[in-house]
C-alpha cells in the first residue's frame, strides 16, 4: 500500500514529510517578527484568520543561512497551534510505498533531530523529516 | 440578573440530567461513594446559587437534603431505601422548582417541610409520606402549564449551542471581515467603481455589527458574574453577624461564557468561605486589634496567559497545622511527607474530600465540600488553584483560568515599526516624554520618570525586545503592575486604543516570556501582546515586582526583609561626598542655571519657573558650574531645592540607621553594598532653611500695601525673620510696621507695632522709631515681637 509524502527542500537537501501531517502548503506574507524567541523562530504570519508561528527549517536545523529569501511554507498543526514550517522550495507530492530505512549514523545532530527514517525515492535516499523536530529548534532546552 | 437567572436554571437542568445516571446507579449501591459525593455536590452547588435568589424553599429543601447526605459521608447514617427514597423525592421536587422558577411561577410552598422531615427521619411511616408527596407533584406539575402560555412571553429564551459551531461561525465572520479589507483595498486602487462605495460601505458596516454579536455570543464581561457578588456577601455576612466591605476589581476582563459557568461554583464556594471562615465577627476582630469591618477583596486581572481571579480576606487565615493533623488522621498524607511540603501544597490539602477545619457547621459552609469541587472544576478547565496563607492576617485564593480566547481590551503601541498590544487593565497612564509634567532623568543605568511626586523607574521597550530603533522614544506608557507597582515603558508611539481578541501562542512562542498571546488586525496581519510582568521582570525591575503586596504572603520572609527597606537615591554632593536621600521625599530631579541662584549659606535660594525656593547642599565658598543638578525635596508642603554633582544609582537601605554624630546634616550612616554611605537629614534640612513652621502658625505682618518701599525693600526681610505678611489690613495682625508718621488704624488693632523713620537725622529715638536702614535694630525688633507673638 502506498502513502503520500510531500517532497520539500531544506538547505540544498532534499526532504520528505507525510502528506497527512500537513495542513496545506502556503506562499508567506509578510511576518510578526517575535523578539526574543530562539533563531529558528521566524516571526508570526495568519492563516486564514489562524495565527501561525513561522519556523526557519534551515535555522532550526543548525545551518548557516536562513530560508529567509524563500515565502514557501508547509503548515501543520501541533498541539492545537499552527506552524509553518518556511522551507527553500515545496517540489511535489509523491506516492510511494512506505519503507522506512534506518537513519545513517553520520547524519549532523540538526539533521538527527527531525529525521525519522529514509525513504528511496527515484534511486536517491531522502530523508523523512518530523515537523516537531523542526519546531523544536536546537535549543530546546535553553529556550 | 435576568441573565443569572437563566444560566442558573440552565446549569440546574444539566446537573439534572445528569444527576438521574447517578440516582439509579445509587439507589442499587447506597454505598457507592463516588455517586454519594456526585449527589452530595449537586445539592450543595444548588443550595449555593440560591444565594443569589431569593429561593428559600429550594435553599432550605437542598439545605436539608446536604445535611442528611453529610451524616451518610461522615458514616453517621446508613443509606437504607427509606433515606434513598427520601432523596430521590427531593430531587423530584427541585426539578418541578426549577421548572417553576423558569416559567415565572411562584414557587409553591407545599409540603416541603413534609419532604425534610421524611429526610431526616427515614423511618417506615415517612416513606410513604414521601410516595404519596411524590403524587402531588404530578398534580402540582399541571399548574405551570396551564399558566404557561401567558408566562411565554416574559421569559427569556435561550438555547444552547455546541462551541464547536460557533467557533466555526466565529471564524468565518473573522475571514469574511479579511476579505472585506481586501476588497477595500481593490476598490481603492481602481478609479471607476464610484457607485459600489455606498453598497460597500453598507456591507462593511453590517460585517462589523455581525463580527461585534458573534464575539458576545462567546465572551461576557466578567462583571457579569461579579456583580452578584457585593449582594451576596452582604446577605451572608448579616446572617452571620459580621460586617464585611467588599472591594472589586474587574480588569475590564471579558471571558469566554464557558468559562464564566465553569467558574462561578468555585468562586461562589470561594467567597461563601472567606465571609464565612476567613472573616471574624466584629468583636473578635476588636479584641485581635483589627479594624471590626472585615476586607474581602475581588479582583480579576489577565497576567500572562491566564486570567487570575482572587479572592482575599483579611479574615484569620487557615489553620494549617489542623489541616495537616486532620488530613494524617484521614489517611490522606503520611505523616512524614509533611516536611517535604511547601507551604502551598500544605494549603491545598483543604481540597481534599471531607476536609474542614472549622468545627462548626454553618448553614452557609463548612462542610468541606466546596473546596473539593472549586479544585475540580478548575483543574476540568486546566486552570489551577493558588492558597496562600497568614495565620492571623488573611488569606489569598487565586483561581487561574487559561485564556483560551479572549476580547482584551487593549493599547497598540509601535516600536522600532513593529506593532505590539498591551493589555489596557494594565496601563496606568501614557505620558509624552517631553511634556511639562514629565521628567525623566537618567540615575546610573536606570531611567527614573518623575510625573507629579511620583517617581517610576523606566525602561525602553527596543531594548528589553532587542528591537533596533533610532531611539526616538516620544511616549511612556505607565504599567501598573499587580501589587500596584509602577512601571514605565518607552515607546516610539501610542496607536490607540482597541479591542483585540487574543489567541494563545505556541509554547516555544511563549517561552521567552515577552508575550502573552497574538491577535490579528483587521488587515489579517498578527500582533504580539506582551506579558508586561515579563518584561518587567527582563528588564531587572523584579526587585519591585516583589515588593509588590501580593507576593508578601507568598514569600515571608523577604517581606519582612523588604518592609524594612526604603528606596533611596544615591548621589554625590558638591563637597564631593556620597549621600543618599530618601525617595519618598524627592519631588523631581531637574537643573538650575547658576545664575538662578543667590548663594548666602542657609539662606541661599533658587529661583524655577518663577517661584523661589530655599536651596541647600551648596558648600561654603564653593564656585557653582555654569548649571547645577538639583532635587526638589518636599514634605508635602515646602519644597526646597539640594544641589548635588551628580547622581550614582538607585539603591535600597534599611530604615533604622547607625547615628551619625559627627554631622549635623545627615539622619545617618547606612551601608549600601558594602560601604557607608551618609544619609541626609530632610527634618534637618527642612527645618534649618524651609521656612520652618507652617504657613499658618508664623506671627502676621502687616505692611502698608500702597507703600512700594515696605513692600518691595522691607517685605522680603520681613518675611524671611518668619513672619507672614498681610497686606488686607482686615485681620489683627500680630505686628504692624508703620512708616513716619502716617497714623494708620491698623496700628491700633495690631498687637506689636514698629515705627519705622527715613530721615537721618530724625526724630531718632525720641519716640521709639527705627531708622529705615538701621538693619541691625530693625531685625531685633523683629525677633523680639516674633518671640512675644510666637509664645
Amino acid at each position: 500500500m502506498s502513502t503520500l509524502f510531500l517532497l520539500a527542500s531544506v538547505g540544498g537537501h532534499r526532504i520528505v514529510f507525510h502528506a497527512a501531517s500537513i495542513q496545506s502548503v502556503v506562499e508567506l506574507e509578510k511576518l510578526t517578527p517575535a523578539p526574543g524567541t530562539p533563531p529558528h523562530i521566524a516571526g508570526l504570519a495568519a492563516l486564514r484568520s489562524r495565527p501561525m508561528t513561522v519556523i526557519d527549517c534551515a535555522l532550526s536545523l543548525g545551518l548557516d543561512e536562513g530560508c529567509g529569501a524563500s515565502r514557501k511554507a508547509v503548515v501543520v498543526e501541533q498541539g492545537a497551534y499552527l506552524y509553518a514550517l518556511s522551507v527553500d522550495r515545496v517540489d511535489d507530492v509523491i506516492s510511494m510505498e512506505e519503507e522506512i530505512e534506518p537513519i545513517p549514523s553520520e547524519l549532523a545532530p540538526g539533521w538527527q533531530r527531525v529525521a525519522r527514517g529514509m525513504i528511496r525515492h527515484e534511486g536517491k535516499m531522502v530523508l523523512l523529516a518530523d515537523p516537531a523536530g523542526f519546531i523544536d529548534g536546537p535549543q530546546r532546552k535553553a529556550a | 440578573m435576568d441573565d443569572l437567572l437563566s444560566e442558573f436554571i440552565a446549569e440546574a437542568q444539566d446537573m439534572l440530567g445528569a444527576l438521574a445516571g447517578e440516582i439509579v446507579a445509587w439507589e442499587k449501591d447506597p454505598g457507592d461513594r463516588a455517586r454519594l459525593d456526585t449527589i452530595f455536590r449537586f445539592f450543595h452547588t444548588i443550595k449555593g446559587n440560591c444565594g443569589f435568589f431569593d429561593f428559600t424553599e429550594l435553599e432550605a429543601l437542598s439545605h436539608a437534603a446536604e445535611d442528611v447526605l453529610s451524616d451518610v459521608r461522615a458514616g453517621r447514617r446508613h443509606p437504607d431505601s427509606a433515606l434513598v427514597d427520601a432523596v430521590l423525592a427531593v430531587i423530584d421536587r427541585i426539578s418541578d422548582m426549577i421548572t417553576a422558577i423558569e416559567n415565572g411561577e411562584t414557587l409553591a410552598d407545599k409540603n416541603d417541610a413534609q419532604l425534610i422531615a421524611a429526610l431526616q427521619g427515614c423511618g417506615e411511616d415517612e416513606t410513604i409520606v414521601v410516595s404519596e408527596e411524590a403524587e402531588d407533584e404530578v398534580v402540582l406539575e399541571d399548574e405551570p402549564r396551564k399558566r404557561s402560555s401567558s408566562a411565554t412571553a416574559r421569559r427569556r429564551r435561550s438555547i444552547r449551542l455546541p462551541v464547536e459551531l460557533l467557533d466555526r461561525i466565529m471564524s468565518g465572520v473573522s475571514d469574511m471581515v479579511l476579505a472585506r479589507n481586501d476588497l477595500a483595498r481593490r476598490i481603492n486602487q481602481h478609479d471607476g467603481f464610484a457607485d459600489l462605495e455606498a453598497p460597500f460601505n453598507r456591507l462593511g458596516s453590517i460585517l462589523d455589527d455581525v463580527r461585534d454579536a458573534i464575539s458576545r455570543t462567546r465572551m461576557q464581561p466578567i462583571d457579569t458574574l461579579f456583580s452578584a457578588f457585593p449582594r451576596m456577601v452582604r446577605d451572608l455576612s448579616a446572617e452571620l453577624g459580621k460586617q464585611i466591605m467588599v472591594e472589586m476589581e474587574n480588569g475590564d476582563v471579558e471571558l469566554d461564557r464557558e468559562l464564566i459557568e465553569v467558574i462561578r461554583d468555585p468562586l461562589v464556594h470561594v467567597i461563601r468561605n472567606a465571609v464565612d471562615h476567613g472573616i471574624e465577627t466584629p468583636a473578635d476582630r476588636i479584641e485581635l486589634g483589627k479594624h471590626e469591618i472585615g476586607l474581602l477583596k475581588i479582583s480579576a486581572r489577565q497576567t500572562g496567559n491566564e486570567i487570575r481571579i482572587g479572592v482575599i480576606d483579611d479574615g484569620r487565615g487557615i489553620n494549617t497545622d489542623r489541616l495537616i493533623e486532620k488530613a494524617i488522621a484521614m489517611k490522606l498524607i503520611k505523616p512524614e511527607d509533611v516536611d517535604k511540603m511547601s507551604p502551598r501544597e500544605r494549603n491545598l490539602l483543604i481540597c481534599a474530600p471531607g476536609m474542614s477545619t472549622s468545627k462548626e457547621v454553618t448553614s452557609v459552609s463548612g462542610r468541606g465540600v466546596g473546596m473539593d469541587v472549586v479544585r475540580a472544576n478548575l483543574e476540568q478547565i486546566g486552570g489551577s488553584l493558588v492558597i496562600d496563607t497568614t495565620p492571623g492576617s488573611g488569606t489569598r485564593i487565586m483561581l487561574n483560568v487559561p485564556l483560551t480566547l479572549s476580547i482584551v481590551p487593549s493599547l497598540t503601541i509601535d516600536v522600532g515599526g513593529q506593532k505590539f498590544a498591551i493589555p489596557r487593565s494594565y496601563v496606568e497612564e501614557v505620558v509624552r516624554i517631553d511634556s511639562e509634567e514629565a521628567d525623566l532623568s537618567h540615575v546610573g543605568s536606570a531611567k527614573l520618570l518623575s510625573v507629579r511626586d511620583k517617581h517610576i523607574p523606566c525602561v525602553a521597550l527596543a531594548g528589553v525586545l532587542g528591537i533596533e530603533n533610532d531611539h526616538s522614544e516620544q511616549m511612556l506608557v505607565v504599567i501598573r503592575l499587580v501589587g500596584g507597582d509602577q512601571v514605565g515603558l518607552a515607546v516610539d508611539q501610542v496607536i490607540e486604543h482597541e479591542e483585540l481578541v487574543v489567541k494563545p501562542l505556541a509554547p516555544i512562542v511563549m517561552a521567552c516570556g515577552f508575550f502573552v498571546g497574538n491577535t490579528l488586525m483587521d488587515d489579517g496581519s498578527p500582533v504580539l501582546m506582551l506579558d508586561v510582568s515579563g518584561i518587567a521582570r527582563a528588564a531587572g525591575m523584579i526587585r519591585e515586582v516583589e515588593r509588590s503586596q501580593l507576593m508578601r504572603v507568598e514569600e515571608e520572609e523577604r517581606k519582612e526583609a523588604e518592609k524594612r527597606r526604603v528606596p533611596v537615591l544615591l548621589l554625590r554632593g558638591l563637597d564631593g561626598e556620597k549621600r543618599a536621600v530618601n525617595m519618598q521625599s524627592v519631588l523631581r530631579v531637574e537643573r538650575a542655571a547658576s545664575s538662578a541662584i543667590r548663594k548666602a549659606g542657609l539662606h541661599s535660594k533658587v529661583v524655577v519657573d518663577d517661584a523661589i525656593y530655599p536651596i541647600a547642599g551648596i558648600p561654603v565658598g564653593y564656585e557653582l558650574p555654569k548649571t547645577v543638578n538639583m532635587l526638589r525635596l518636599t514634605d508635602g508642603v515646602e519644597q526646597v531645592a539640594y544641589a548635588f554633582a551628580e547622581m550614582i544609582d538607585i539603591a535600597s537601605i534599611e530604615a533604622e540607621l547607625a547615628p551619625d554624630k559627627g554631622s549635623d546634616e545627615n539622619a545617618g550612616i547606612a551601608l549600601i553594598e558594602g560601604a557607608p554611605v551618609e544619609v541626609l537629614d530632610c527634618h534637618q534640612l527642612f527645618s534649618q532653611v524651609g521656612s520652618g513652621m507652617p504657613r499658618d502658625l508664623r506671627p502676621t505682618c502687616h505692611l502698608d500695601s500702597d507703600d512700594r518701599w515696605a513692600q518691595e525693600f522691607l517685605r522680603p526681610l520681613v518675611e524671611a525673620a518668619g513672619y507672614c505678611v498681610d497686606d488686607t489690613g482686615n485681620a489683627d495682625p500680630d505686628l504692624a510696621i508703620i512708616m513716619d508718621d502716617s497714623e494708620a488704624e491698623v496700628a491700633q488693632r495690631a498687637s506689636h507695632s514698629i515705627r519705622l523713620h527715613s530721615k537721618t537725622n530724625g526724630p531718632a529715638k525720641m519716640d521709639g522709631s527705627i531708622y529705615r536702614y538701621d538693619r541691625e535694630r530693625l531685625l531685633e525688633a523683629l525677633q523680639a515681637v516674633k518671640k512675644v507673638a510666637g509664645a
